[in-house]
């Protein structure tokens, strides 16, 4: 499981930031979830644990409402996300093309997921693939490779 | 009473604010979440850097014509208008530069609106010509009209007339909309809750983004008008978790919204206060389902509860709740501010008004497009979606997203109404329509639905658990040519099983993709001992 580094202070600031901003009330789980997952960009166990004190309910079941959302994350994703739509409208438009792309070119880095998404709901404009956060659509493999030089470029950059 | 001097002020408000602008340029750039995937962030942030003084920059949602966006339209003060697709950030200096040569009218190609001019538009009408969020913009359209012809009725007069249009629920069940709201008024409650739902995680449907997207004062009348006929205090706006864009612009709504004035006294002026929050969805299908919906408000894990109770009477914190679509909350507005005539004239009988569709796949023309119950699917994928370009030809057309099915090219003609469409059960659901041509392979297609269904299975029901994953194993049976006609009967009683013993919608729709492979594509089965 991950920690936090410099777990205490870290955990000290969630704990002051969700007594200041939701009432200790179970139908707050999921908001102050929402609200440690983006501090973190995922949920590491002991934040859950805060937030389980926070409103008052046994770790173990705060756990298993966190793992029944496929949108909150356990474990530590790395610096760069690609996700690529492999939803019925991006599938039919060669998806799994951009989603071989994507892996080959991940593989060669250390620090870039690749994950599929059930939809971007981009359908309209298919197929789509998200980038650290930012969408493309009407993708080809040509400006799919342009988009991979870019954040190339980024990660040398930084 | 209400009196006419409170919707007075709004107009006046507005009109003042807006007059302002009169003599300029008006350059509209629709920013959606499609478009934002074609640029039209950097289209935005051009225009903001090169339009001088004579002009002002508005940012609407997107009107729908997602295959050509990003679109520009631009007023010149003379009143006439010019409309731009497949637009880049070059525009903006070109634009510029005719605006300060003073160049009136625009002299542009104006765009093909086969797309648009083909709808019925009621609930997109304005979605993409104003401004998203910015109350006088709305008002000067009408908004909220209809929010105070409401409150000037009794909540039962109210509730009446819901009744009188015929609206029915767009999320997928098409349950009366003023039967549930009589449910939860006559229910015994200090509290009572309206809850927007707008998660929209069915994959192939992209509807309520648009309308949060490009009219939030739509939903956002209409869910008052809702709480007020109700005699509800609390609205909970529940969105998407991935559909940041619509958080943003439903937030911005709200907060213009309420400092414009529209609460003061209460709901326009009627004395019933109302408190507004914002929730986010935290991913899965299921999480639509209303019963599961108010599991996640509550804290608890996505799965389904039992009904009833019905939420009506026992919901969210087991007061009485009455969940509604976005699409079905930005209806009410034209409900109540036109005559209803004029709703119950579009569509069919018992089916009366619009349905909003999410058109993809192979037709030329994708994007969301508003037509009357009673369409053609004929007449949406050839007139509106352009049909097919000419090497290509419709193999199926896949209705409702994971949770229905395939119709063959042979019933092109089936209408759009709510329900199913035909005898296979295949479902209209919340208006998913994709486009499927002949390099598609009909089991494949059947697979990915299938296995998305077991995927997204909440686990709660052993049935659907169970049985989702073991439907893919036997469609996987068929895909490598090893099944039997014996499959044929086993995989058609499973999905049986399935539909017939889950908790929810999901469940009980899972196997209607198998039902619809077997009914339309039997032929396209490799059966080893035919």
């Amino acid at each position: 499981m991950n920690t936090i580094s410099s777990d205490n202070e870290n955990l000290n600031e969630l704990k002051l930031a969700l007594e200041k901003h939701f009432p200790r009330e179970h139908n707050q789980l999921m908001p102050a979830l929402h609200y440690a997952h983006h501090q973190y960009n995922y949920l590491p166990e002991p934040a859950i644990e805060v937030v389980a004190r926070h409103v008052k309910i046994p770790l173990s079941e705060a756990y298993g409402a966190v793992t029944s959302y496929s949108e909150m994350r356990l474990v530590k994703p790395k610096e760069h996300l690609i996700k690529v739509c492999t939803g019925l409208s991006c599938k039919i438009a060669n998806s799994d093309d951009l989603l071989n792309i994507a892996r080959q070119f991940a593989n060669k880095l250390n620090n870039v997921d690749v994950e599929e998404t059930a939809c971007g709901f981009l359908c309209s404009v298919a197929p789509a693939v998200c980038i650290d956060g930012a969408w493309a659509g009407k993708l080809d493999p040509i400006n799919f490779k342009t988009a991979l030089n870019n954040l190339t470029q980024r990660i040398h950059q930084s | 009473m209400i009196k006419e001097s409170f919707y007075k002020r709004l107009q006046n408000q507005a009109k003042s604010e807006l007059a302002a602008k009169a003599d300029k340029y008006r350059v509209v750039v629709q920013l959606g979440h499609c478009s934002t995937s074609l640029g039209a962030k950097e289209v935005v942030e051009s225009f903001d850097k090169y339009l001088t003084s004579d002009s002002y920059l508005v940012v609407a949602g997107c009107d729908g014509a997602c295959f050509n966006g990003p679109t520009v339209s631009v007023r010149s003060p003379d009143g006439s208008i010019v409309s731009l697709d497949n637009m880049d950030a070059s525009i903006a200096v070109r634009i510029a530069t005719l605006i300060e040569g003073n160049v009136s009218p625009l002299k542009f190609k104006d765009a093909n609106n086969v797309f648009i001019d083909g709808q019925t538009r009621l609930v997109l009408q304005t979605c993409g010509e104003i401004d998203a969020v910015n109350l006088s913009e709305y008002i000067e359209t009408k908004g909220y009209y209809g929010l105070f012809k409401a409150v000037s009725l009794s909540p039962d007069k109210v509730i009446d007339r819901v009744k009188n249009s015929g609206l029915r629920g767009r999320g997928g069940a098409y349950f009366p909309t003023a039967l549930k709201w009589k449910g939860a008024r006559k229910a015994k409650g200090v509290n009572k809750y309206i809850v927007v739902n707008s998660e929209e995680g069915e994959p192939g449907v992209f509807k309520d983004r648009h309308l949060m997207e490009g009219v939030p004062h739509k939903i956002i009348e209409g869910a008052l008008i809702a709480a007020y006929a109700v005699g509800a205090n609390n609205i909970f706006f529940y969105i998407n978790a991935e559909a940041n864009l619509s958080y943003e612009r439903m937030n911005l709504a709200i907060k213009e919204m309420t400092s414009g004035g529209i609460l003061k006294d209460g709901i326009m002026g009627s004395k019933w206060p109302v408190k507004i929050e914002l929730r986010r969805g935290a991913g899965g299908y299921v999480c639509g389902e209303e019963t599961t919906l108010i599991n996640t408000m509550e804290g608890y894990r996505r799965e389904p509860r039992l009904r009833p109770p019905f939420p009506t009477e026992s919901g969210y914190l087991d007061s009485p709740t009455i969940i509604n679509n976005a699409e079905t909350l930005a209806n009410l507005p034209h409900i109540f501010s036109s005559p209803i005539s004029d709703f119950t004239a579009i569509g069919v009988e018992n089916q009366s008004g619009t349905k909003l569709i999410s058109l993809s796949g192979a037709v030329r023309r994708t994007g969301l497009a508003e037509v009357p119950f009673g369409t053609t699917l004929k007449y949406l994928v050839n007139h509106i979606g352009g049909g097919l370009p000419e090497s290509k030809s419709v193999k199926a057309i896949g209705i409702g997203g994971p949770s229905s099915g395939l119709l063959p090219p042979s019933l092109i003609d089936t209408k759009i109404s709510p329900g199913a469409l035909n005898e296979a059960g295949i479902i209209l659901g919340s208006g998913g329509v994709i486009v499927l041509d002949d390099t598609i392979t009909i089991i494949d297609f059947i697979r990915h639905l299938a296995a998305y269904n077991s995927d997204e299975s909440c686990g709660k029901c052993t049935p659907c658990r169970e049985g989702t994953p073991k439907l893919v194993e036997l469609i996987d049976k068929f895909i490598s040519q090893k099944a039997t006609s014996h499959d044929v009967n086993e995989i058609e009683s499973l999905a049986m099983i399935i539909k017939d013993s889950s908790l929810c919608g999901l469940g009980q729709a899972a196997g209607t993709p198998v039902f619809s492979l077997i009914r339309f594509f039997y032929d396209q089965l490799l059966i080893k001992d035919n």
